[in-house]
C-alpha cells in the first residue's frame, strides 16, 4: 500500500512537470526548455516533497519521461528539479534512470484536459496506458501488483455519468465510440477516460446525418473541433488582427451579407476580400480569386502587392468581376 | 534423466520470461481516434468559415476528404459561398483527396458540391481552366 501511494505521488510529480509542456508544441527540445524553467524552483515540487522524500530519501534521482518519441531526463531530489535534458543527443552520456514513466501525448492531454484529473489518471492507470519501470525489480513487481490488486478504483465513466465543466453539470451521452456532454450551449467531446478532447458545433445532430443520396460515411466521430465554438467565435471576432463580416456588420448594421458588403463597400468586393483581411486566410482568398469570385484588378493588384496572391494570378484577372461590374 | 533436465530448463525459462513480462511489460500507447491534428484542422477551417460570415458550420477534415455542411448566411449568394467554402476546405488539408460541401437553407440541405483534390490542384497549377474546373464539380441538388 505504501508503494502504491508513493507511486501515485511519483506520477503526480510527472504531471506537475508536464503541465508546462502542454503550453507549447510537442517537441522534445521544447520539453527540455520548459522543464528547465522549473530548475531550482522550490515551488515546482512543494506539493510532493514529503512523498518524494519517502521514495527517494534525500539522494538525487533520475526520472526518464518517455512521451511518444521524446525522452526527457529529469534529475531531481525531494526538494527541487536539478537538471533537465533531452535523450538521444550525440556524444552525451546519459544516466541510468531510477524510474521510467512511459505515456503517450494523447494520454497526457487527456488528463490535462479532464474535468476530474484524478479519475482520468486512475482510469488510464487501470487500463495500462501509463507505464512505470524501476531499475529495482522488487519495486517494479510491487508497483505492478499494486495496480492489479484493485486498490485503484476509479469512478465509472460512460453514458449517463455526470460531468461538471466550468461549474455547470451535464449528463454524458454517447457520441459514436466517444462521449459528449452539453454544457450551456456547447457540446464537449470526452474520450473513454473522461478527458475533454474537443467540442462540437451546435447543430451537430442535424449535420452529422448527411443528406440522403450523398454517399458519405463517417469512420470516425466527425466534426470535433480542438476548441469550443464559443472560443473560436471570440477569437475571430475580438482579435483586432482579424476582420470578419461580423465586425463589418457591427460597424454597419445595415449590411446583412457578403453581397451587400460587396455593393456598399468599394474596398470590399466579396468573401475573398473579407477573408484576405485575415492574414491566415490567404489560401482561400487566392482560390476564391482564381475561381473568379470578385475578380477585380484593383483588389487583385492589392493582393499581389501584399504578397498574398502569386503573380501568376494576375493574367487571369480582368478589369471586371464575374458580374461584369468594374 | 536428460529429458527431465530439458523440461526443467524450459519451465525455468518460461517462469523467468513470464516474470520479466509481468514486471516490465510496456504500457499501451493511448492514441485518440480523431487526432489532435485533425481536430485542429477542423477548428482552423471552422474559424475561416466563421470569418466569412458562416455561423456555426460543421467541418470534418481528414486525409480522405474534407466535408463541410453549413447554413447559407442570410442575404448571401449561394454560388459565391459554395466556391469560397470549397477554397477554404482545400486549404484546410492540401493532402486530402476530395472536397464535399453541402449548403443548407433553414436547416434543409439545398445542394452538395463535390470536387476532387486532383482537379483542384490541376486548376491551381493552371493545367485546366476555370471553365474546365467547373465541369469537374459535381453538383447535387435536393
Amino acid at each position: 500500500m505504501k508503494k502504491l501511494v508513493l507511486f501515485v505521488a511519483l506520477f503526480a510529480l510527472a504531471f506537475n512537470l508536464h503541465a508546462v509542456i502542454l503550453k507549447t508544441s510537442f517537441d522534445s527540445q521544447e520539453y527540455v526548455k520548459l522543464l528547465s524553467a522549473l530548475k531550482n524552483n522550490p515551488d515546482a515540487l512543494s506539493s510532493y516533497s514529503s512523498q518524494l522524500q519517502q521514495i527517494f530519501g534525500t539522494s538525487d534521482k533520475v526520472i526518464l519521461l518517455n512521451i511518444d518519441k521524446s525522452q526527457i531526463y529529469i534529475k531531481l531530489n525531494y526538494k527541487q528539479v536539478l537538471e533537465v535534458y533531452e535523450g538521444g543527443c550525440d556524444n552525451c552520456v546519459l544516466p541510468n534512470p531510477d524510474l521510467t514513466i512511459t505515456i503517450s501525448r494523447d494520454a497526457i492531454l487527456s488528463i490535462q484536459n479532464s474535468p476530474d484529473q484524478t479519475a482520468t489518471l486512475q482510469r488510464l492507470l487501470v487500463g495500462g496506458y501509463v507505464g512505470f519501470s524501476s531499475t529495482n525489480p522488487i519495486v517494479q513487481a510491487e508497483l505492478k501488483a499494486a495496480l492489479k490488486s484493485g486498490l485503484i478504483k476509479p469512478t465509472p465513466f460512460g453514458e449517463g455519468s455526470q460531468v461538471t465543466i466550468d461549474g455547470v453539470t451535464g449528463t454524458v451521452e454517447k457520441y459514436q465510440d466517444l462521449f459528449k456532454v452539453k454544457i450551456n450551449k456547447d457540446y464537449y467531446v470526452l474520450n473513454p477516460f473522461g478527458g475533454i478532447i474537443g467540442a462540437l458545433p451546435k447543430k451537430i445532430n442535424l449535420y452529422m446525418n448527411p443528406p440522403k443520396g450523398l454517399n458519405l460515411y463517417f469512420n470516425k466521430p466527425p466534426g470535433i473541433l480542438a476548441q469550443s465554438p464559443g472560443l473560436i467565435y471570440d477569437t475571430v471576432t475580438k482579435n483586432p488582427n482579424v476582420m470578419g463580416p461580423q465586425n463589418v456588420f457591427k460597424k454597419n448594421p445595415g449590411l446583412i451579407g457578403p453581397d451587400q458588403i460587396l455593393k456598399q463597400n468599394p474596398g470590399l468586393i466579396g468573401p475573398a476580400d473579407i477573408a484576405l483581411l485575415n492574414p491566415n486566410l490567404a489560401g482561400p482568398a487566392q482560390f476564391a480569386y482564381l475561381l473568379g469570385i470578385g475578380a477585380h484588378s484593383y483588389s487583385a493588384q492589392h493582393l499581389v502587392n501584399s504578397h498574398m496572391v502569386s503573380n501568376y494570378v494576375m493574367p487571369n484577372l480582368g478589369n471586371h468581376n464575374r458580374w461584369g461590374q468594374p | 534423466m536428460k529429458k527431465w533436465i530439458i523440461i526443467t530448463l524450459i519451465v525455468l525459462v518460461l517462469i523467468v520470461a513470464g516474470a520479466y513480462f509481468y514486471a516490465y511489460a510496456p504500457a499501451s500507447d493511448y492514441v485518440e481516434k480523431v487526432s489532435l491534428e485533425e481536430r485542429s484542422d477542423n477548428a482552423n477551417l471552422y474559424a475561416t468559415l466563421l470569418g466569412a460570415g458562416i455561423q456555426d458550420p460543421f467541418v470534418d477534415v481528414n486525409s480522405d476528404r474534407v466535408y463541410v455542411a453549413y447554413e447559407l448566411p442570410q442575404g448571401s449568394n449561394s454560388d459565391i459561398m459554395q466556391r469560397f467554402v470549397l477554397g477554404a476546405a482545400a486549404d484546410a488539408n492540401p493532402n486530402t483527396q476530395q472536397l464535399i460541401v453541402t449548403e443548407y437553407v433553414n436547416d434543409q440541405p439545398v445542394t452538395t458540391w463535390t470536387l476532387s483534390m486532383s482537379d483542384f490542384k490541376s486548376f491551381m497549377t493552371q493545367k485546366i481552366t476555370e471553365q474546365q474546373l467547373d465541369v469537374t464539380i459535381q453538383k447535387q441538388n435536393y
